[in-house]
């Protein structure tokens, strides 16, 4: 029995060094999408130059439809950029705000609160971790387009997505306008691993120095009084700042004009007014820097001509 | 809820239930804490999947317990009244005995049948009544139930009913032991597909909690390896061209969903996806029986083999002893048997036989118990009329087989000609392959009509452009696909020709096997269709 068990645990640790190994060959080596990496916009942010972010959001898709990082540097000349995904959970937002922290000092995060009520499970959280050890689980598919270079090349991310990882849509699908926030004193539970994972946010942010923000943006379909009263909740015993948009006298949101789905995600006109709003915040508690006479930032101004070049799709 | 999984080939399950369940019954020294704890692993999975759908496999091993130990007091009181009664009244006391049995096993069959039926079929009769009710009044219209199905409600409702029977039969004793009774239901690596097992072919070995013995283990690993291969390699990989053809495939282009019709497609992309679909079921159903047997042999347990290499087999009949084996067992136990030696058929056959002479007269009597079998069966994949139009096709190439069979005997005395040889056999084997595979293609269509329709496409629609066609395969996962399934085909090949793979596999020297199953594991891992950008197929039996 001795001998099988040791004969088992040779199979076991051989076939962990296989996985971690195959891993360097499968992960993509440049943070573009011919490269095969995942989340192409969100991680634009691996390519920007060391502490050149000023401000950083995350989320889900609602983040990434009403954050614009170019229309901040236009008005202002500061930086930020959006790391937001599809249907983000909150382990994902965790690791989105590690791997952005350990490359640039923003002095501010602001965090889209939609993902905070996704179910997130202790199971997710170590699918996760499974997934971030052994990378070929997460680029395994990279197998039709593996080149000799992906056995013999370090990682070097060079792309920059001009949009910052905002994404522009500029049709808009009226929404059936309703009173979506009705005062009320429900309050819609957050579940305790969500509350830590959030925390866990926050307390990253503070080892940088970066001030953490929850926000909600605009969304008929997503929020509701008793989400805001739960997040209100969350934001107040973690002694952090909570901004809803959805709250009447924040945005004004035209429901027939600014909505892309239907009341779901903001489009163009909707975004514009967001990032004006968070602008003002911004300028208020003097988090905005001016990068604008730095040639280091060219890149900036090159991105926004290329953007107002591209027609509106 | 602490762990979500969809089937036995979700992450959540291989990578933490499954290991989990695993090591801690392994560290456990006495055989009733490794009792105690498969029980709760299954109690637990069954909770995972709907905390309050629990209640309907507790309530239906309640009945089944009660129900096992009426009948058997029953049993017991008889052979004990026997034994005091004159000679000419034991017939009589039989008798009496006979029908109170009769009647407690129907109520307790009822109490079984009847949640599945509720939960399951419910709907479906509902709206049937309604169209009908419809026929005559616009406004009168009944309220259609919804119910959350409790995970494999039909296949723990099929043991129950088996365990019913066979005490009743007196093939096995009742259970006292309630413990005992709700493992053989809920053992979690059977419940969700199947196989559908019987008390006495199961609950011994399950009860028995042996040590994990490296045996065991090693073969156990290796059957569930082989399972992933057929599930996550062809199955999920197939998954976008067959949901593409057969619509229903919603996606999400820019926010709005999109419908894909099959009224795009010419019928040989159909055709072509009937085929797809066919191979998809079986990697992806047998995939999970090989989850499942691999599974309960580490745990020591002796499940009961549910295919037997199907697309080998020479004709429908054939093909139906050897695909979800464990289902046609049930069915020819407890419907066909029962209903064919039941009294009126007796008496058909009987006539039959004077009319029709020993060949033909035995088929007649035979055709009333396949056809219940076949309906039975057809509503037990599902509540709907494909289904039933599913199992109605198959009797009715089941009863047109039974006649050719015997009029190919007449024809093989009188001309001397052999079935057996291989080009004959190869032609049957192909005719029985392509009549699954439009059975299967009525089985997948949204509908009954549009099943019809596209069955009906595949001879008319020759013109349709194939440019605009969403494949959701390309060239690289075609050569995968075809690598693969061609490898299913030699091992399939060498089993039939009775060749033990496994252990074949088991007696090489540890280096080459250790780099086989090195490859092998590799294999799934990299040329798996999991993770962003593919939606694994929904267990198809799981729902049934």
């Amino acid at each position: 029995m001795k001998k099988h068990t040791i004969s088992f645990v040779i199979f076991v640790v051989g076939l962990v060094g296989l996985l971690v190994l195959s891993g360097f060959v499968f992960i993509p080596k440049n943070n573009t999408a011919e490269a095969g990496i995942l989340d192409v916009g969100a991680n634009g942010i691996l390519g920007e130059p060391e502490n050149t972010i000023d401000t950083l959001f995350v989320g889900d898709s609602l983040a990434y439809c009403a954050f614009m990082p170019l229309h901040i540097w236009e008005q202002t000349g500061s930086t930020s950029y959006v790391c937001a995904t599809d249907l983000q959970q909150l382990q994902y937002t965790v690791e989105m705000v590690e791997h952005a922290l350990s490359r640039q000092t923003p002095g501010v995060v602001f965090m889209e609160a939609d993902a905070i009520y996704r179910d997130v499970s202790a199971a997710t959280l170590l699918y996760s971790k499974i997934y971030n050890a052994f990378s070929v689980f997460r680029y395994h598919d990279r197998w039709k387009n593996l080149t000799v270079k992906d056995f013999t090349e370090k990682q070097s991310f060079t792309s920059r997505d001009d949009e910052r990882g905002y994404r522009r849509f500029s049709d808009s699908k009226p929404a059936e306008v309703r009173d979506y926030m009705a005062p009320t004193d429900e309050v819609m539970p957050i579940s305790d691993l969500n509350r830590e994972l959030v925390g866990q946010i926050r307390d990253l942010c503070v080892e940088k120095g970066a001030r953490f923000v929850l926000v909600s943006v605009p969304s008929m379909k997503n929020w509701s009084m008793a989400r805001h009263n739960g997040i209100a909740a969350l934001a107040e015993s973690l002694e952090v700042d909570y901004l809803d948009l959805n709250m009447p006298g924040t945005v004004e949101i035209d429901w027939r004009a600014d909505t892309r789905d239907r009341g779901d995600h903001m489009m163009y006109t909707g975004a514009v007014k967001v990032t004006d709003y968070i602008l003002s915040y911004l300028e208020e508690n003097n988090l905005l820097r001016d990068h604008r006479g730095d040639p280091a930032y060219n890149d900036w101004n090159e991105a926004l001509q290329r953007v107002k070049n591209k027609p509106l799709t | 809820m602490i762990f979500k999984y969809n089937s036995y080939f979700d992450t959540m399950y291989l990578a933490i239930f499954l290991p989990v369940a695993i090591v801690v019954y392994a560290c456990l020294p006495r055989k009733n804490a490794r009792r105690v704890w498969l029980l709760f692993t299954s109690l637990f999975f069954f909770w995972c999947d709907g905390k309050g759908l629990l209640v309907y496999i507790l309530l239906s091993t309640l009945f089944m317990h009660h129900g096992g130990l009426w009948l058997g007091r029953l049993h017991d009181r008889l052979s004990a009244a026997l034994k005091d009664t004159p000679k000419e009244e034991k017939k009589a006391l039989k008798e009496t005995y006979k029908k109170k049995q009769r009647w407690v096993l129907a109520f307790f069959i009822a109490l079984e049948l009847g949640m599945l039926v509720v939960l399951k079929y419910s709907g479906f009769f509902v709206n049937n009544l309604n169209a009908l009710m419809g026929l005559f009044s616009e406004n009168t219209r009944l309220l259609v139930p919804h119910f959350l199905l409790p995970m494999g409600i039909s296949f723990y409702t099929m043991q129950a009913m088996s365990y019913l029977f066979d005490v009743y039969h007196k093939k096995i004793e009742p259970d006292t032991n309630i413990g005992r009774l709700l493992l053989y239901m809920s053992f979690f690596p059977n419940v969700m597909e199947g196989p559908i097992c019987r008390w006495s072919e199961t609950a011994e070995s399950l009860w028995n909690a042996e040590r994990v013995s490296y045996q065991n283990l090693t073969l156990g690993l290796q059957r569930v390896l082989w399972g992933c291969i057929k599930k996550i390699v062809i199955a999920d990989r197939l998954n976008p061209f067959v949901k593409n053809v057969f619509g229903g495939y919603d996606k999400a282009v820019d926010f709005e969903l999109v419908h894909f019709d099959f009224n795009a497609f010419p019928g040989w992309v159909i055709a072509l996806a009937a085929v797809a679909f066919t191979l998809q079921l079986y990697a992806e159903f047998s995939g999970a029986m090989d989850m499942a047997l691999g599974v309960g042999q580490i745990f020591g347990v002796k499940t009961p083999e549910n295919f037997q290499r199907p697309f080998f087999s020479l004709s429908i009949s054939e093909f139906w002893k050897r695909w979800h084996i464990s289902l046609g067992a049930w069915f020819r136990d407890y419907v066909f048997y029962p209903v064919s030696m039941s009294g009126p058929v007796k008496k058909l056959t009987g006539k039959a036989r004077k009319k029709l002479g020993n060949r033909f007269g035995p088929l007649v009597g035979g055709s009333v118990a396949l056809f219940a079998v076949w309906i039975f069966n057809g509503l037990w994949h599902g509540a709907g009329w494909s289904y039933i139009f599913f199992g109605m096709y198959h009797f009715v190439l089941i009863l047109l087989g039974n006649i050719a069979d015997v009029l190919m005997q007449r024809f093989s005395e009188k001309t001397g000609f052999k079935r057996d040889i291989l080009p004959v056999r190869i032609f049957r084997i192909c005719r029985t392959a392509v009549l699954v595979v439009i059975g299967e293609l009525f089985f997948r269509a949204p509908t009954l009509t549009q099943g019809f329709a596209m069955f009906g496409r595949i001879f008319t629609a020759f013109a349709a452009k194939t440019e605009e066609i969403r494949w959701g395969v390309d060239r690289k996962d075609l050569a995968v696909l075809l690598f693969t399934v061609g490898v299913l085909f030699i091992v399939s090949l060498l089993q039939e020709k009775g060749r033990d793979v496994r252990t074949r596999i088991a007696g090489k020297p540890v280096v080459v096997r250790y780099l086989f199953w090195y490859a092998a594991i590799l294999f799934v891992v990299i040329f798996g269709a999991y993770g962003a950008g593919y939606i694994p197929v929904d267990p198809m039996y799981a729902e049934f």
